[in-house]
């Protein structure tokens, strides 16, 4: 989470000065994007991608409708 | 004499076989009322009256010179302002794209032209496809034919007006969060968004390519399904699409639900949900108790987590798609699509890729979860009456915590599982608007829920009632 703090949010978005983004605004990113990382996080923690291609399209067809 | 105001798709193309009705009467009738009604809905972009007459002239030609007439043959039809025709412009609902021609067509509006579906109009949008409400600053607001005062759900919100004000038969939309089935519920008309891969997007202006999904909006369940036959299968120009659908959409719309086990979640949908529209939900499941369904409970897993991975592509996928105009004509944005476009740029790049690779493992346990103990599951799509459009005008940064993730919370988690979901009309609620749900599936499996939609429709026949205004 420290990445994303919103003291520390403008030098952490690498777009910002790009987009011309001001630190109002870069907190508020931080705030929207937060829960969202969360989540994330907690989902791939449950998941460890090792040794098994993790393809959707598989996914798909094995859940397909016959 | 056959009036074309009453006519769904199904029985326009019966009427023009049939030599009841003309194209041309057909398409004067739909163009005299898409002109009517224009300036209160403002469903449409471009009315294409001269290439519509031309089209029907050529159509009712055809059939007379014995030419066998394709599925939909000389019916008006209209689509999404982000559908491309070569030679047409395609705004995409935005300033940017004011002046956009593209020079080759959308692949399912080829599949439409080839069936013999006439193309009478583009249809207004939100600005990208990027809000759920139907407001656009660029083109002016859409409105909903049932209350002009309420929004008619975006992003397809043109499609949704169009087809319930009965302006055309039938609507091509686009859905990465629920554009098509968000739009269909708050109109009160059905709304297919197919299996990831079932209808090419070749064509279409995107928002994400792992979750954008191309369907039709239609008056009731046989007319989307009839689209839906249309537009469907593999397209080499869209390496995304897969050989899946197999079999006719419409042979067993009529079969009825009797001995099918009907999903109900116990979890995540009711989030926000008033108590009016609580009410509402529950009288849909004892509809399909009624009609012979076995109604079971369950429980799809970590939905909460899937909307925030389906939230992470998207934003990433789109910041991508426009990071050209983003830095060079960022002001030409709207404040709303715009702040939401810039939330991409900020996510690193290992966040995306863990978003996609997780998709088969949530796709698997909602499998489980789902498919293994039901047919088909019914759920919320919406769950608060149709607010108006002062109510939600998020015009800037600040409401987009709030507005957007109330309307597209139950629409969101389900185009990063890549099922498919039908949006039927199912209702009305107090302040006299529409209520609808969806029903999900498992990959290609739109026959299925096509027959259990008409089940329910044919029960109920909220399909059939029309916006006062448009009758």
């Amino acid at each position: 989470m420290s990445e994303l703090k919103p003291d520390t949010a403008k030098a952490w978005l690498r777009e910002a000065q790009d987009l011309d983004i001001s630190r109002e605004r870069a907190n508020e990113i931080v705030k929207l994007i937060n829960p969202v990382a969360d989540f994330a996080r907690k989902a791939a923690s449950a998941v460890r991608f090792d040794g098994e291609p993790a393809n959707f399209i598989l996914a798909l067809r094995k859940w397909s409708a016959k | 004499m056959t009036n074309p105001a009453e006519l769904d798709l199904a029985g326009a193309v019966d009427a023009i076989r049939s030599r009841k009705i003309s194209a041309l009467e057909l398409t004067e009738a739909c163009l005299s009322r898409l002109e009517s009604a224009q300036p209160l809905l403002n469903c449409a972009i471009n009315i294409q009256r001269e290439k519509a007459i031309r089209d029907a002239k050529a159509a009712d030609a055809a059939l007379a010179a014995g030419k066998p007439p394709g599925a939909l043959h000389g019916v008006p039809l209209a689509h999404k302002d982000l559908l491309y025709r070569a030679g047409r412009v395609s705004t995409c609902g935005s300033k940017i794209r004011r002046d956009f021609v593209p020079d080759y067509t959308a692949t399912v509006l080829e599949r439409l032209d080839a069936a013999g579906a006439l193309d009478v109009a583009t249809l207004n949008m939100t600005e990208f496809a990027y809000s759920p409400t139907g407001h656009n600053v660029h083109y002016g607001d859409c409105r909903n034919p049932w209350s002009p005062q309420h929004i008619p759900g975006g992003s397809s919100s043109g499609s949704a007006a169009a087809v319930a004000a009965g302006l055309v038969y039938g609507a091509l939309g686009s859905d990465t969060a629920g554009s098509i089935r968000l739009p269909a519920a708050l109109c009160g008309v059905t709304g297919m968004k197919p299996t990831f891969g079932r209808v090419s997007r070749y064509g279409a202006m995107p928002v994400s390519f792992s979750l954008d999904a191309i369907g039709p909006l239609a008056r009731n369940v046989r007319d989307c399904a009839l689209m839906m036959e249309v537009i469907d299968g593999v397209d080499p120009n869209d390496p995304a699409t897969l050989d899946g659908g197999v079999g006719s959409l419409t042979a067993n719309l009529e079969a009825g639900v009797r001995g099918l086990r009907i999903g109900v979640p116990t979890t995540y949908f009711y989030e926000s949900m008033t108590e009016e529209v609580r009410r509402l939900f529950s009288a849909v499941t004892d509809v399909f108790e009624n009609i012979g369904a076995q109604v079971v409970e369950v429980a799809p897993p970590d939905l909460d987590e899937v909307a925030a991975l389906a939230n992470i592509i998207l934003a990433v996928e789109a910041a991508t798609i426009h990071s050209e105009w983003f830095h060079a004509r960022a002001q030409d944005y709207s404040p709303l699509v715009r702040a939401r476009i810039e939330l991409g740029y900020h996510h690193p790049g290992t966040r995306y890729l863990e978003a996609l690779n997780l998709r088969a493992h949530h796709l698997d346990r909602f499998g489980k979860a789902v498919f293994e103990k039901c047919d088909a599951m019914l759920a919320p799509l919406v769950p608060i009456p149709v607010p108006t459009l002062a109510e939600t005008d998020i015009g800037g940064p600040s409401a987009i915590a709030s507005t957007v993730p109330v309307l597209t919370r139950c629409g969101r988690p389900i185009n990063y599982l890549g099922v498919p979901s039908l949006a039927i009309a199912a209702g009305f609620t107090a302040n006299g608007l529409p209520f609808g749900v969806q029903l999900l599936g498992r990959p290609f499996a739109e026959a299925l829920l096509f027959r259990i939609g008409r089940a329910y429709e044919r029960e109920c026949g909220w399909h059939l009632r029309r916006p006062p205004a448009y009758h």
